[in-house]
């Protein structure tokens, strides 16, 4: 009798077991993938976050030395000697507006981003108000695009001594393939590097032709001349060399 | 009871379950140290990201400073990194070949600061040289150590460690001085930094541009062998001449033009650098420097005869107004503008340039056919004669006495003018081709200038201007009269009216308009009749619109203007019809000597005091007007009947085979012709000086008289062909003369009732 009792107990243990292993099993793998979804998604927040921080530092600190440098537009008097800093005269930015039509001023240049600036003045007639635009005119399409920032700052424009006109500076700041692959190509064109490569992904099919660089439909123009080149879409390592004033571009 | 089999079965059982909890345990401490170990790597590369982010971010901070500036930047403890700063980014460096790097947007200037693991950063940026220096360290300016700080830019302090024989791109103006046999190498740039070490005045391929201008006493050998790199080294320019005697000792092959736009010998650099106002306009702001050169600021300019600043639209009689270097671009608001003929004119569009010594503007109508002058480059005057200059055509080296008049954008008063145009106020004598005040007296009987647009002033010279050189040649033409009747005609909406005052025979307008012409009408119609202005007269359109019989003007005036006018200087003057611009009624405004030029009855006017004076008998000399074209304008001629009896001066070239027949001397439309080929069935009375034809010859009876002469023989056909002619009101009135007899006719008999006689067409 004891005996029967006996296993009849451990028949019963062996359908526990049975039964609760695999739920054990099932609550470990979710209690897994819990631990792992948490571990993973905090880097992407924090990416996407450090993402636009940089984009809106790098915007703001563009416009500042775009509007502070006396090699960009900050105005310079002959009198004291002396810059004065968010006051741009008309002329410069004349100049400006005419000498960078379609890519960056030397004196504000990042080859990771592109970015154009719009400076308008701001009065009462619209039909009278001047304005002036420089940088690049196309960023990445969206596919390809990082990110992109909008940043504004108040500027004087010097009309002449006894007219400063009220003014805002707004810059657009974008940072996506057809940026960093152009940038890359100036960069190199600029110090004249040989064997430089670049592991970039970009959804549209690049194309290189003299002295511009299209991705899809938005092309930016380039510092030093290429040759003309399609180069797929996807993942590539962009193998670049400076030579003869030109650059060879393998993709 | 369990058997052994059952035993073994439950011991097996157990084992497994052990065996299975250490390899999990030791699986997930193998998945715990891989996940840490990852976290770790990645937290560290992302903390030396960050790290290079913040430094690349202080770079642009410190750029973005108007002035010169430094950020102290303190690296993250327990990161020990290299750091190389490039011209546009910064790259960390750690454990081996790990790397992290961040761009700036502002250049450096330099090309790669390498730092071996600093704790602190100081970030530093010189205004003078735009550079940006990264050091290690704290930011301080110590002069006692032996180490070079940049922060001593900021503070503009002199630190001796940085004024060594090696580079440190730290350039301290406050160190430069010269004379100590110390040159610092960072210093020495192709670009502005605003220092300058005469020390470094060595042959070392760089002009240091900030030596440009500066009476230093050195000449720096670099600047000496480049006439055209914008620097100017006085010293360079005097070492050429080493015995003085103001002309370059060597030949060298280089024409030095980097004086052009500095200071003098002698200018400092301080007062180079001085904010300069300088109105072309304003004479205060110019100063003469030299017999040919006059200053202002940098700039210099020519000044022939004499320094001399016109007021607008003045005619200049002693010197040029704004002849300056090519440098000169005046940018003011409201510049002026100057002819070679010397008068100056403001237009708020222009931008004046050099052109051979006065400014043109070169887009301007006002100063069109100037602006392509040879342009002259007008070095400074340095009292050395530079021969490689003065073997160049396009370079006026005012210090080449041989120069001065070459380099003339005008020919002066005793030069012959050799394709230049004589110089303000003076006349290129025909006989001579010398640019002299004036060409009577030189005992050469000069024929009558051949002027054309572009000799202005209209200048006259010929027997009859000038009978000193010319006894005995030009006819006696002093016999003037003129009846009583003086009246001119306007018309208001083909009404016509008489204005008294207006035929003025014996003006001195007239003696000089047909002095210039030697008395001859050929001369006349050459000069009047037969071309455009300015040469032929030309007249307003305008005048036309609204009140013209209130702009009805004398023969003194018309002739005066028309003599004044100037095509490419409409001075005042609404746009003529000569120039097809049209112009809206009412909107010309009058102007004595160059608007009003004139329409038909003003030139009907005028003509008939002209031929008058010049000797055609009034009986066959008279004025009148037909109405002609769609819009039914009156057309002002003077009637003329040849007769070749007159002396030949008096013949016009169309009488030839027509003695006694009429002539239509049409001064507005500028022709010539027989009364038989024009159609003249509108035609109103005749009147002259005398009164009207019918109270003279055209007179039948005491109360009755023709309108005008019959033998005229006008074409019977309507004028132009035209079946009707619309009036100014709309009224569309038939060409025919019946017709139109009733209108125009009543206005016209309106004439004959106030002078007590009934016409006869």
């Amino acid at each position: 009798m004891q005996m029967v009792i006996v296993m009849e107990r451990n028949n019963a243990k062996a359908q526990m077991s049975f039964l609760s292993k695999p739920l054990m099993l099932v609550l470990t793998i979710a209690v897994l993938i819990v631990l792992l979804q948490t571990v993973w998604s905090t880097p992407v927040k924090d990416k996407e976050q450090e993402l636009t921080l940089r984009l809106m530092t790098k915007a703001s600190d563009i416009l500042d030395i775009l509007l502070s440098s006396e090699d960009c537009l900050a105005m310079r008097t002959n009198i004291t000697e002396s810059a004065y800093a968010y006051v741009a005269s008309k002329e410069k930015l004349d100049e400006f507006a005419k000498a960078y039509a379609s890519r960056e001023p030397d004196c504000a240049r990042n080859f990771e981003y592109a970015y154009n600036v719009v400076i308008e003045e701001q009065c009462d007639d619209a039909d009278e108000c001047l304005s002036w635009r420089f940088g690049s005119q196309e960023f990445s399409p969206s596919v390809d695009l990082i990110g992109k920032q909008v940043r504004s700052l108040p500027v004087g424009i010097l009309h002449s001594r006894k007219d400063i006109r009220v003014g805002k500076a707004t810059i657009t700041l974008a940072d996506g393939a057809l940026e960093r692959i152009a940038g890359f190509l100036d960069k190199v064109c600029m110090l004249r590097q040989s064997e430089q490569s670049m592991k970039i992904t970009f959804s549209e099919a690049l194309q290189l032709s003299g002295e511009k660089i299209c991705l899809g439909n938005a092309c930016k123009p380039l510092d030093c001349p290429v040759g003309e080149k399609s180069i797929p879409s996807g993942s590539q390592n962009l193998r670049v060399s400076y030579s003869g004033g030109r650059l060879e571009v393998a993709g | 009871m369990v058997s052994a089999s059952g035993r073994k079965g439950i011991l097996s059982e157990h084992l497994i379950d052990v065996f299975g909890i250490i390899i999990s345990v030791f699986l997930i401490f193998l998945i715990g140290i891989s996940l840490f170990t990852r976290q770790a790597e990645s937290g560290t590369e992302s903390a030396y990201m960050s790290m290079a982010r913040q430094i690349a971010s202080a770079v642009d901070r410190v750029a973005a400073e108007a002035g010169s500036a430094r950020i102290e930047f303190t690296m993250t403890r327990g990161l020990p990194v290299d750091v190389s700063v490039g011209s546009r980014d910064v790259i960390l460096s750690w454990g081996g070949e790990k790397k992290a790097g961040a761009s700036f947007s502002a250049p450096t200037g330099l090309e790669m600061q390498e730092i071996k693991n600093p704790a602190t950063l100081c970030i530093v940026k010189s205004r003078n040289d735009r550079r940006i220096v990264v050091q290690s360290g704290i930011c301080k300016c110590m002069t006692g150590d032996q180490r070079c700080d940049a922060s001593c830019v900021v503070d503009g302090i002199c630190d001796p460690a940085c004024v060594r024989g090696e580079k440190d791109y730290v350039c301290l103006p406050a160190c430069s001085k010269g004379g100590d046999s110390v040159c610092d190498p960072d210093c020495v740039s192709s670009v502005e930094d605003w220092s300058w070490d005469t020390d470094c005045a060595l042959a070392d391929g760089i002009c240091d541009p900030d030596s440009n201008r500066l009476n230093d006493g050195v000449c720096d050998p670099d600047c000496l062998m480049n006439g055209t790199d914008g620097i100017c080294d006085p010293e360079c320019i005097s070492s050429r001449d080493a015995n003085k005697d103001g002309i370059e000792d060597v030949k060298d092959g280089v024409c030095d033009l980097d004086c052009l736009s500095s200071g003098s010998v002698g200018v400092s650099s301080t007062s180079i650098k001085q904010n300069v106002t300088c109105d072309p306009k304003n004479a205060n702001h110019w100063q003469c420097v030299g017999n040919d050169l006059y200053q202002c600021g940098t700039y210099f300019g020519s000044c022939m005869g004499g320094c001399g600043q016109p007021s607008e639209n003045q005619t200049v009689t002693a010197g040029c107004h704004v002849a300056a270097t090519p440098n000169f671009n005046s940018s003011a608001s409201a510049s002026c503008c100057c002819r070679a003929d010397g008068t100056c004119k403001k237009d708020s569009r222009l931008t004046c340039i050099l052109g051979g010594g006065y400014a043109f503007a070169e887009d301007s109508q006002y100063c069109k056919g100037s602006s392509t002058d040879t342009i002259k480059i007008f070095p400074l005057k340095d009292g050395i004669c530079d021969l490689d200059c003065a073997d160049r055509t396009d370079v006026c080296d005012p210090d080449c006495p041989e120069h001065l008049s070459q380099c003339s954008p005008c020919a002066a008063e005793g030069e012959a003018a050799a394709g230049k145009p004589c110089c303000s106020g003076l006349t290129q004598c025909p006989s001579s081709g010398l640019c002299m005040n004036s060409c009577c007296g030189n005992g050469a009987c000069e024929a009558r200038a051949q002027w054309n647009e572009s000799m202005h002033p209209k200048n006259w010279e010929n027997p009859c201007t000038c009978p000193s050189d010319c006894p005995g040649t030009c006819p006696r033409l002093d016999s003037c009269s003129s009846g009583n009747f003086t009246s001119g005609i306007c018309y208001t909406d083909l009404m016509g009216s008489f204005y008294g005052s207006k035929i003025e025979v014996c003006s001195d307008a007239v003696k000089d308009f047909l002095d210039r012409r030697m008395w001859d009408i050929n001369e006349v119609a050459a000069t009047t009749l037969r071309v455009g202005p300015p040469l032929g007269w030309g007249f307003d359109d305008t005048r036309y619109c609204g009140d013209s019989c209130g702009r009805l003007q004398s023969a003194t005036t018309t002739i005066a203007a028309n003599e004044a006018y100037i095509s490419s200087e409409p001075v005042g003057c609404c746009q003529s019809m000569v120039q097809q611009r049209g112009c809206a009624c009412n909107s010309a405004f009058h102007d004595e000597t160059a608007c009003g030029i004139g329409f038909c009855g003003d030139h009907s006017t005028a003509m008939y005091s002209i031929l008058q004076r010049i000797g055609i008998p009034s009986k066959d000399l008279w004025v009148t007007y037909v109405i002609s074209g769609s819009e039914c304008r009156p057309h002002a001629f003077v009637i003329m009947r040849c007769n070749t009896s007159l002396e030949s001066r008096l013949l016009l070239s169309e009488c030839t085979g027509r003695n006694g027949q009429w002539l239509a001397m049409d001064a507005t439309g500028h022709f010539i012709k027989p009364m038989g080929e024009i159609g003249c069935r509108t035609m109103c009375l005749w009147w002259n000086e005398n009164g009207f034809y019918a109270q003279q010859e055209g007179r039948i009876s005491p109360t009755e008289g023709w309108a005008y002469n019959q033998s005229a023989k006008c074409s019977p056909s309507t004028w132009e062909g035209k079946e009707y002619c619309e009036a100014t009101d709309g009224t569309k009135l038939p060409c025919q003369f019946n017709d139109y007899c009733e209108k125009n006719a009543l206005s016209c008999q309106d004439f004959c009732k106030e002078a007590g006689i009934t016409c006869k067409w």
